[in-house]
């Protein structure tokens, strides 16, 4: 379950080819990708007039910053602070994840994701506030 | 209250069952246990799930031990009476693994344990991995590579333990896990989906930090290697009644001098269940980069990277200091270890003659053409400037003015064992590219022979004959004794002064600027080196085609580092030391240091060097007029050389002596001719190289014949 699960494998290899165009064109300075989980709540408990809304809980943002490196040196300098960056923040995450679980809507099935989740790109010009703002008023139009 | 009375053959059974269903605001749909049970279960498989996560990710014998067969095997009827149990995936808290026999026995004896000794709270399960080193031989030797890459030897007999005479080897503890089921409950008591949905993230949190830690890396490794990996990893759970005093803890350093500490913990946040809060804390070290190599691999008292480049100093640009000096004492280091003394050299070398008599101003090496230079002649100073050849390809770029220091002060080095085998090595009995070599390769100088794996036999050596292929390839180096006089140029970044311009410089690639006539030269090849050679025996060959011999010389391959340093040097950048700016070459960070002194300095030197350079370029072109006498002009530097040149039949002798350029990165190439039979002199003066790091002067030596002398 969600460990070797081709179809997540697809959307973020997907989405990260995206990400790496998107980079690319917009000069290959700095780029963000966001993880968001939803949920579908309906608004009443009355199942007649209920409508049925989709709610983000969770956001996850990812910045990454590129930088060209010159001569061999630097890039494998580079490459050993990205190694750790990386570290770090896959530290960090589980930190997080285990700091708070109480947001979470109940899990109600045995998927591997029991969640619906979107990955999303800003374009450039957005910062992640503006961002944000458009998911938690409009979650079910993708970003 | 926990049930302890579960005796162990149920409890897989019963564990193994699937796990809940909770919707959203319903029951749980499997049979309704009483919620006890219920709970009980959950933490139950709590325990196994921890386990297999853990294991799963240290445990290479995991997968070939996963529990029950196949399901190619369902349609077999085996005749023992033993069940077939399909294999089926653990699927608790949504992350799904097989069920492995590995830890099967292992927990099971902890579950015993648990039940005996304590009534109501359930011990902490103690999972230790250890590395297991019993399966080294003789042969092999365990290594530990620290902060700074640099591999260290473990010795296990030496390290912990009270038993000195124990000899078997101790296990080193990489990691222990423990997990605990504490007292007092939680207040209110969790609902169980909320524990189940809590323990699906926390399960997901600690299959991702398993794989992030030290040892997970170590695992990769010896998963990689597989059968040939001697090194294991070993596990168990630790039991109250288990003692392990001989392995060596996690907190025990095992190499001395990192400044990381030796160990490290993590808490991961506590999950309440109605039986009491879990809470799980893993302490591990935080160097697990364990390698096993062959004693017959490991050169005694050598630094593995004695021969690479020290990309290693690049790391810590803030140790840049130190680094520094740890790169000036290595080169020390490999100064004195320029082998001086060649007794049997390899079979296929010709070895027309020695010469016997070294003086303390040269290497002291047999070398079949060199004459030891006429201590008569020799200033003052020649004899506090020991130098010898060196083989350009050897030469690390990014420390090219330390070059000059290598050179000096050779003295009377004693050959260390090693060297002599990188010598041997050069001198493959079917390849005869190093034949006159030997002597002037000094390995103190390869920066990486590793990366070039090139002949030494490198440029610097010339021979008179035109036959100078300074090639990478085999075939082509043919240093032929005819005789005498090889003139080996100056060292790369060094322009020696040239005085008698009529000999070739391996350097030669540098003078690009007096490259006139060939054009760019760098790039060619080996191809055209005869050709170009020719070319340069003029006898005017003061100023032209000095660079001709430039690109033979080199293997201009872009990821080769001569060839980087080639081209740099053609680039004719003024000096650093000479720029107040720093720039981004690699000695910025030398020269930014010292730039007044060695302005100064270097502006010194600039000037007496352009007089010499006025000096030999009359020399040569007296040279040119045929006389043969070479008069020196009293160079307030360097060493004074002479050289002989028989004449040669086809070509001209083709020794070009590098001159000292303006920007002292290039040199010049001149061509000398060989005027009289027998032998002519060669005088050379070789200018101060100028050292920025360290600032010193230090002189290039060129090969020197003495045979008869003119003037």
């Amino acid at each position: 379950s969600a460990i070797d699960d081709p179809e997540i494998e697809k959307v973020v290899d997907e989405k990260v080819e995206q990400f790496v165009r998107n980079l690319e064109n917009h000069g290959n300075q700095k780029g963000q990708i966001s993880v968001t989980f939803h949920e579908k709540k309906r608004t009443t408990r009355n199942a007649w007039f209920s409508k049925e809304e989709d709610i983000c809980w969770e956001q996850w943002a990812v910045t990454i910053t590129t930088v060209i490196c010159h001569t061999e040196r630097d890039k494998l300098r580079i490459r050993k602070d990205m190694d750790r960056q990386l570290s770090t923040c896959l530290f960090n995450i589980i930190r997080y994840v285990n700091d708070k679980k109480d947001h979470i809507p109940p899990i109600t099935s045995l998927d591997a994701n029991p969640f619906p989740y979107q990955i999303a790109i800003p374009p450039t010009n957005d910062s992640w506030g503006s961002m944000l703002r458009k998911i938690l008023t409009d979650p079910s139009q993708p970003v | 209250m926990y049930d302890m009375h579960r005796t162990p053959s149920n409890s897989s059974s019963q564990y193994s069952a699937s796990p809940p269903y909770y919707a959203a605001n319903q029951p749980p749909i499997t049979p309704n246990p009483p919620r006890q049970t219920r709970a009980d279960q959950i933490v139950q498989n709590f325990y196994t799930k921890v386990t297999q996560v853990v294991t799963h990710a240290r445990l290479i014998q995991y997968d070939s031990q996963i529990s029950g067969r196949g399901p190619q095997n369902a349609n077999i009827v085996l005749p023992s009476r033993q069940p077939i149990h399909p294999r089926r995936p653990n699927k608790w808290f949504n992350l799904e693994l097989w069920d492995s026999d590995v830890y099967k026995d292992g927990l099971k004896s902890w579950r015993q344990a648990s039940q005996v000794s304590t009534g109501t709270v359930l011990l902490p399960m103690i999972i230790e991995f250890f590395l297991d080193v019993s399966d080294l031989n003789q042969n092999q030797i365990l290594f530990v590579t620290d902060e700074i890459l640099r591999r260290q030897k473990v010795d296990l007999h030496k390290m912990g333990g009270s038993n000195e005479n124990n000899k078997s080897s101790k296990n080193i503890v990489l990691e222990s896990w423990q997990l605990t089921l504490s007292h007092p409950l939680p207040d209110p008591l969790p609902e169980l989906p909320v524990v189940y949905k809590k323990s699906i993230a926390f399960f997901r949190t600690l299959y991702a930090y398993v794989r992030l830690l030290p040892a997970y890396r170590l695992y990769r490794r010896i998963r990689k290697k597989k059968l040939s990996s001697a090194l294991k990893i070993g596990y168990r759970f630790v039991l109250p009644t288990s003692r392990f005093h001989d392995d060596i803890g996690i907190d025990v350093p095992i190499i001395e001098g990192e400044s990381r500490p030796t160990s490290a913990d993590y808490k991961f946040n506590s999950i309440d269940t109605p039986l009491g809060v879990l809470s799980l804390k893993v302490n591990y070290r935080t160097n697990c980069e364990f390698h096993v190599d062959d004693s017959s691999e490991v050169l005694i008292d050598m630094d593995e990277n004695y021969f690479t480049p020290t990309l290693a100093n690049y790391y810590q640009p803030e140790e840049q200091g130190q680094r520094e000096e740890q790169r000036q004492q290595e080169k020390s280091e490999r100064r004195k270890s320029v082998p001086t003394s060649l007794k049997t050299p390899p079979p296929g070398f010709p070895h027309p003659g020695s010469s016997p008599k070294h003086t303390n101003n040269q290497l002291n090496v047999d070398i079949p053409p060199i004459r030891t230079l006429s201590p008569s002649r020799s200033n003052p100073e020649m004899k506090e400037h020991n130098s010898s050849l060196t083989f350009p390809k050897f030469y690390n770029p990014s420390s090219s003015t330390n070059l000059g220091s290598n050179f000096s002060r050779r003295g009377s080095h004693t050959l260390e064992p090693i060297m002599q085998r990188e010598y041997s090595s050069f001198y493959s009995p079917t390849g005869p590219n190093v034949t006159l070599v030997k002597p002037f390769k000094s390995p103190s100088l390869s920066s990486s022979p590793v990366n070039h794996d090139m002949m030494p036999p490198s440029p610097t050596l010339l021979d008179r004959m035109s036959t100078l292929h300074l090639h990478r390839s085999p075939s082509q180096l043919s240093f032929q004794q005819r005789g005498t006089p090889t003139m080996s140029s100056s060292v790369k970044s060094t322009s020696s002064a040239g005085s008698l311009p009529k000999f070739s410089s391996s350097f030669t690639s540098f003078t690009n600027r007096f490259d006139k006539t060939t054009g760019s030269t760098t790039r060619e090849r080996d191809g055209s080196f005869s050709s170009r050679r020719r070319s340069t025996n003029r006898s005017d060959g003061s100023t032209s085609d000095r660079g001709s011999l430039n690109s033979s010389f080199f293997t201009l391959d872009p990821e080769d580092d001569v060839g980087e340093f080639v081209r740099m040097c053609e680039r004719r950048e003024p000096l650093k030391m000479f720029s107040k700016s720093p720039t981004d070459s690699d000695d910025a960070d030398g020269t930014t240091r010292n730039l007044s002194g060695s302005v100064y300095r270097t502006q010194l030197q600039l000037s007496r060097f352009q007089k010499l350079k006025e000096t030999h370029k009359n020399l040569s072109e007296s040279m040119m007029t045929g006389t043969g006498d070479v008069i020196t002009g009293s160079p307030s530097s360097g060493i004074s050389l002479r050289v002989h040149q028989p004449k040669v039949d086809d070509d001209d002798m083709f020794f070009t002596m590098s001159e000292f350029s303006d920007d002292k990165t290039t040199s010049a190439v001149n061509n000398v001719s060989g005027p009289t039979p027998g032998s002519s002199d060669l005088l050379v003066d070789q200018p101060a190289v100028v050292d920025n790091s360290t600032n010193n002067v230090t002189d290039v030596t060129i090969v020197v014949n003495d045979a008869n002398q003119n003037g």
